[in-house]
């Protein structure tokens, strides 16, 4: 398949070089040059502009960290729009909110082009060896094009529906379940800790009973109780981005999320008592200082 | 180990099962008579009191639904206050609010008793064949005391502290947990579901099976 991929992050490169050792023709474009030069020699295109890697290309895959990354991509003078062939797919990977994938869908339908929403579950090292979980949303005709990148980049495949938006509303549902779960922890410890128990106790409890196997619990829960902060999985800052995002979904659709709104006011804070850049289990810290606890 | 038993609801039952199938002498009570009947079959002597239901014993469980209940047995006049000879245990096994532990601690303390509070993790089922999980907190030696009880009602023990209201702390802390997880799925479901309009449920239920 002629593949063209744009965003060449901790996530992008090894979803590009998984795409590229499937056997398929890749071009990469990234805005910072030294990104795309291990693709070089690897055998992928380096493209010089967004409009050099949608040429010619069936599919252009873009892994933007943010929305508005995708808008100036998409949307801008050169950009995918303007430069992807008819009947060509652009497969957004990024986790975007509800209005930029509408508006993404609406301005591809105008361009004869389909647009695909794929957002992502797992980490980078998921990433480089082909193990993430992948939602992809949109026309199935598009999605069965999409099939043969879908078994280079993800172990499972959650298919959400015809309609771009809906997988985005499983990432972010995803996310939000996600950060009411750390958020709970952070007011189970500061409970336990005030009358005085080990927060190991809990964590015991927690793993090896109703939360057994549950990544959220076992891997947040623990860096909860050793306090290992520094060692960064999802920083503050990534999680309030996608709170927001969260947050803008849940107005659209009208639907009040009273659990999440506690989850945005501890990352708030956090970020205000300086711990922006730290692991989103600092939370516990955040509802500790609000505890009386530090 | 001679222990006393009251409240047989459908845990209560269970976990008598499991002290008497390890050779324990015990006896039980409870209010509604009939519950009894199970345990007085396998050889558990039936008690005609609460008062009857302590006499004489080391460890005295109590397995009731609410702190009201709790209170009651305790404290009411021939209750486990005045009946639990001194040095013995009363070890509480329902889930009970924080108060009415630091309350009764202190009640067992002045009448030289002791009280352990060791709330269980698991449903029935699991109480009936011995794979609990048991969150123990209080004195020590209390606990050392209750241990073989604790191995033949549950799979794990976790020992929590000296003080029994660290138990409660932990079980609250993690039924707070799973209130919390419940609560906000519900509210993932709903985003999910609403208005996008796409799988609805499905989706999300496949994602969190991951």
């Amino acid at each position: 398949m002629k593949v063209g991929f744009i965003g060449l992050g901790r996530m992008g490169k090894g979803m590009a070089s998984r795409v590229l050792s499937g056997g398929h023709d890749l071009a990469v474009y990234d805005v910072v040059p030294q990104a795309t030069a291990e693709f070089a020699q690897s055998g992928a295109r380096v493209a010089s502009s967004v409009a050099d890697v949608c040429k010619d290309r069936e599919v252009v895959i873009t892994m933007l960290a943010e929305d508005f990354a995708v808008h100036e991509v998409a949307f801008g003078p050169g950009g995918i729009c303007a430069s992807l062939p008819a009947g060509a797919i652009h497969m957004a990977m990024g986790t975007y909110g509800i209005a930029t994938i509408r508006a993404l869908e609406t301005a591809h339908a105008k361009a004869n082009q389909v647009l695909l929403a794929v957002p992502v579950l797992g980490r980078p090292d998921l990433a480089a060896t082909g193990q993430l979980g992948i939602v992809p949303a949109g026309p199935e005709e598009a999605l069965k094009r999409c099939e043969p990148l879908f078994q280079v980049i993800a172990r499972r495949v959650f298919y959400a529906g015809p309609k771009p938006e809906s997988a985005s509303a499983i990432k972010l549902a995803n996310n939000a379940v996600l950060g009411c779960a750390i958020t709970a922890m952070g007011e189970a410890f500061s409970l336990i800790r005030k009358y005085g128990v080990e927060p190991q106790v809990l964590y015991d409890v927690m793993s090896e009973g109703l939360f057994a196997g549950a990544p959220a619990y076992v891997g947040y829960g623990k860096t909860m109780v050793d306090e290992t902060y520094d060692k960064v999985g999802s920083p503050v800052t990534i999680g309030l981005k996608d709170a927001n995002l969260i947050a803008a979904a849940a107005n659209i659709a009208r639907v009040p999320m009273p659990s999440h709104d506690v989850y945005i006011e501890r990352l708030l804070g956090a970020m205000a008592h300086g711990d922006g850049d730290r692991d989103q289990a600092v939370l516990a810290r955040e509802q500790a200082r609000a505890s009386g606890l530090e | 180990m001679k222990v006393g038993f009251v409240g047989l609801g459908r845990m209560g039952q269970a976990i008598a099962g499991r002290v008497l199938g390890a050779g324990h002498d015990l006896v039980v009570f409870n209010r509604t008579a009939e519950k009894a009947a199970g345990l007085a079959k396998a050889g558990a002597r039936v008690a005609s009191s609460i008062a009857d239901a302590c006499e004489g014993r080391e460890v005295v469980i109590t397995m009731l639904t609410d702190d009201a209940a709790l209170r009651e047995v305790t404290l009411n006049p021939g209750g486990l206050r005045d009946s639990i000879p001194p040095g013995a245990i009363h070890l509480t096994m329902g889930t009970h609010g924080a108060g009415a532990i630091q309350e009764l601690a202190a009640v067992h303390a002045r009448a030289n008793q002791i009280l352990a509070a060791a709330p269980v993790l698991g449903r029935p089922d699991m109480a009936a064949s011995g794979q609990l999980g048991i969150v123990a907190a209080g004195p020590a030696d209390a606990l050392q005391k209750c241990e073989p009880l604790f191995q033949v009602m549950g799979r794990r023990t976790f020992r929590a502290g000296a003080k029994p209201e660290h138990s409660i702390a932990i079980k609250l802390a993690n039924n707070f947990l799973l209130g919390c997880a419940i609560g906000s799925m519900a509210e993932g479901f709903s985003l999910d579901g609403k208005s996008f309009r796409g799988p609805g449920l499905q989706g999300l239920r496949q994602d969190h099976r991951r």
